[in-house]
């Protein structure tokens, strides 16, 4: 048994170059648009040159080998990038890809891999993931999305919903139905990558509650050529429930937490309300204290899945119980340290009283999604039962 | 990183289930609620002929020297077979205080009667008004005529009526002292605590309590920091033990999950009952964790007072919410006494209770996130 950090060498590397490159500007463009995996409606010049540059460090695909472009590193490198960033409130903005790379590496053909890791490891373009559709949500088997075999290429017909940052990605990574009679359902779905910009591909806005952006990607029989389909035929289903855990750890990263509470902690030490200072109140103190310990908690839960990974063990349990633990409990600190530090913590970054970079204002709806979004927590409990401990499924 | 035990913990653990499996089942922990002595002596007899109280004190001093996670592993295969007995009072709680604030005198000469199992040792921390800690004793030390007296009263002194001696622990001039009183010694009163768990626990009265200079822990008045040390251990040490007793109560729960058929199927088919089982694994894994990493931080000999304050509040809570969720997935075969599941659960809550409760541990952890505006 060990608790050492085995790249603590490369994480200082990595946190001081990003607090060099992470100007005043970036850092608060990240806090404003982008904590809380909001997606805007566009992002600054500056922002994708920033992207760019840490592509060009080579620290988008680390684990990727160098033949497509990637550090040949492992996982764990990686994720230093990803924590050291979520510890700065940034993040790597092209991430999707880094789920779908994962899955081309082992499925995709030298062609598809050729065409988008190398791309992707320069941080240069991004991915949709087109799973979601109206009627199916967490049951991804249910997807109607139609794609029909015509030879050299499939004919896709049919609706996308919440397909965040189809509006400005290169490619969807759609997975459609190629057989309607299949039983099981998820037996007949198929997984492609295709050009957001072939004709026949309508991007609409959907306007979310908490000031950010997800779309509609509507299909009017699009044609999408055979060497696009990413894996064999009627094996989607697998192929997307394969990458999933590993981009629960990208996803909602502990680091960002705790940042956050390290700031909620400095701010109540010298903030006063109803006469105190607030690190006075033993309210306050106890509350946060509590905080201090879950997020040990959820860090711990995240380190234990990286391990599970590096062990080549099944990560399902393991990885559907820090998921449910990190968004319930990031859930929990933005809405009762709003209680505890009072009304500045309503207001939005653009009022000049503002405190903590808004993040508890724009927390206290931004994070709600993040208990149904990438799977939602009733899910994660029942995969908890079934997968980790064996209990039976329910019809 | 690795969160794996080593092959030799591995090893260790596996023995002391299958040893404990056997000879402490359900019926002979039930049997010992009732019983004076609490603890069936052959039984104790055969864990100290294992060596387990000396696994973790050096070899010098007659034990195994092997490492504090060793003891941890030990310990959580104790709380899941609800071993009682005098195992963590005696070779946790007065072990620890005896080699961390003990002459090297003291400890040649108690510690290896300790690890053979001729003495059995307690340590009288608590008070009325004090649940843990060492701030503001009202236990006190005065000199008198080239010995020491020693007033006050301590309550939950774990197996008082067995232990030979008990470690006091006492505020004077100038500091904190750990007194080393005797079984049976003038001016000392032991009465039994009649706890919801039917453990051991007395109420000492210290009455003009003699205590002979060589009987004093290390130096009179020196013992703050010693203690403080053996108390990080101790709080690790029971943590360790209630994550075993939790990992019984989960496995119990699971199991009747899997069995009881209600409205013509197992209720574990059922997702209310599944999402309580998960809450529960969550409970015990994350128990399991914190206290690991707290206990590995103790065996580097890294500084680990927060990590430790943060395992013992986190254990507590999740043991606590464990055990409701335990029986609420049993319903009514649960409360019942003929069941096992209520030595498990008691363990649970009462254990959370003891060694630094959850308000007690966040009060620390609170004076060391603002260590200025306290």
């Amino acid at each position: 048994m060990d608790f050492i950090d085995p790249r603590s060498d490369f994480r200082r590397e990595v946190g001081e170059w990003l607090d060099r490159e992470l100007t005043d500007e970036l850092r608060e463009e990240f806090a404003r648009e982008i904590t809380y995996l909001r997606v805007p409606m566009s992002w600054s010049s500056k922002l994708l040159e920033f992207n760019r540059k840490l592509g060009a460090k080579g620290w988008i695909g680390l684990h990727w080998p160098k033949k497509y472009g990637g550090g040949g590193k492992t996982l764990r490198d990686q994720l230093v990038v990803v924590e050291e960033l979520a510890a700065r409130y940034a993040k790597i903005v092209s991430s999707q890809v880094l789920h779908c790379a994962n899955i081309l590496l082992v499925h995709g053909t030298e062609e598809q891999k050729m065409d988008v890791i190398p791309r992707a490891a320069r941080g240069e373009i991004e991915v949709s993931l087109g799973y979601t559709e109206p009627n199916a949500g967490s049951d991804v088997a249910n997807i109607q999305m139609r794609a029909v075999d015509k030879g050299d290429h499939f004919v896709i017909s049919g609706e996308k919903i919440f397909n965040t940052m189809a509006h400005w990605a290169s490619y969807h990574w759609l997975l459609a139905r190629t057989d309607p009679a299949a039983q099981p359902k998820h037996r007949g779905l198929t997984m492609f990558l295709v050009d957001l910009q072939t004709p026949g591909i309508t991007v609409r806005p959907i306007h979310t509650i908490d000031d950010s952006r997800t779309n509609m990607v509507h299909y009017d029989e699009v044609k999408v050529p055979k060497s696009r389909m990413v894996g064999s035929l009627n094996r989607g289903f697998y192929l997307a429930m394969e990458a999933l855990g590993q981009e629960r750890l990208f996803v909602f990263n502990p680091h960002f937490y705790r940042t956050l509470f390290n700031e909620i902690a400095q701010y109540v030490s010298s903030e006063t309300r109803n006469g105190r200072v607030l690190a006075q109140d033993p309210l306050v103190r106890q509350a946060l204290a509590e905080f201090d310990v879950k997020l040990e908690v959820a860090h711990l839960l995240y380190e234990r899945v990286i391990c599970t990974l590096e062990a080549n063990k099944p990560i399902i349990s393991d990885v559907s119980m820090f998921k449910m633990f990190m968004t319930e409990t990031g859930q929990e600190l933005v809405r009762r340290t709003l209680d505890l530090i009072g009304l500045p913590g309503m207001l939005r970054a653009e009022s000049r009283r503002s405190v903590l970079h808004a993040l508890i204002a724009d927390g206290q709806r931004a994070t709600i999604f993040h208990t149904f979004a990438g799977g939602a927590s009733e899910l994660m409990r029942n995969l908890i039962a079934i997968r980790g401990y064996g209990l039976p499924a329910s019809d | 990183m690795d969160l794996n035990l080593s092959e030799s913990q591995q090893i260790l653990g596996k023995a002391a289930r299958e040893f404990l499996a056997a000879e402490c089942t359900g019926a002979v922990v039930r049997a010992m609620e009732s019983d004076p002595a609490g603890y069936p002596p052959q039984l104790w007899r055969r864990i100290v002929e294992m060596g387990w109280p000396g696994v973790a004190v050096p070899e010098a001093y007659g034990g195994q020297g092997a490492g504090f996670l060793d003891v941890l592993v030990l310990l959580q295969e104790m709380g899941r077979a609800a071993l009682p007995g005098p195992f963590f009072s005696s070779a946790v709680l007065a072990s620890l205080a005896i080699l961390q604030a003990g002459s090297a005198e003291q400890k040649r000469s108690l510690l290896p009667r300790l690890c053979a199992g001729e003495l059995l040792g307690t340590v009288a921390l608590s008070e009325p008004g004090i649940d843990f800690g060492l701030e503001k004793l009202g236990t006190s030390v005065q000199s008198r005529q080239g010995r020491y007296l020693v007033n006050g009263t301590k309550i939950f002194v774990p197996d008082a009526h067995v232990a030979d001696f008990m470690v006091c622990i006492a505020s004077g001039d100038p500091g904190l002292s750990a007194l080393l009183v005797k079984k049976g010694s003038p001016g000392v009163s032991v009465e039994p605590l009649d706890t919801t768990l039917r453990d051991k626990q007395f109420e000492v009265v210290l009455r003009d309590a003699a205590v002979e200079p060589h009987d004093v822990l290390g130096a009179l008045g020196q013992a703050r920091a010693p203690l403080d040390a053996a108390l990080q251990k101790a709080l690790i040490a029971r943590c360790a033990e209630m994550v075993g007793t939790g990992r019984r109560a989960l496995e119990l729960s699971v199991e009747y999950a899997k069995v009881r058929v209600q409205f013509g199927k197992p209720i574990g088919t059922l997702q209310a009952i599944q999402h309580h089982c998960a809450n529960l694994a969550t409970c015990i894994e994350t128990a399991e964790l914190m206290t690991s990493k707290a206990g590995w931080l103790m065996e580097q000999g890294t500084a680990c007072r927060r990590e430790a304050l943060h395992a013992k509040a986190w254990t507590n809570e999740a043991c606590k919410r464990a055990a409701w969720l335990a029986h609420q997935i049993h319903g009514g075969m649960g409360f019942t006494k003929e069941y096992d599941l209520y030595l498990y659960t008691g363990r649970m809550t009462s254990f959370a209770q003891l060694m630094g409760g959850t308000s007690w541990c966040y009060g620390e952890i609170a004076n060391g996130l603002w260590a200025s505006a306290s």
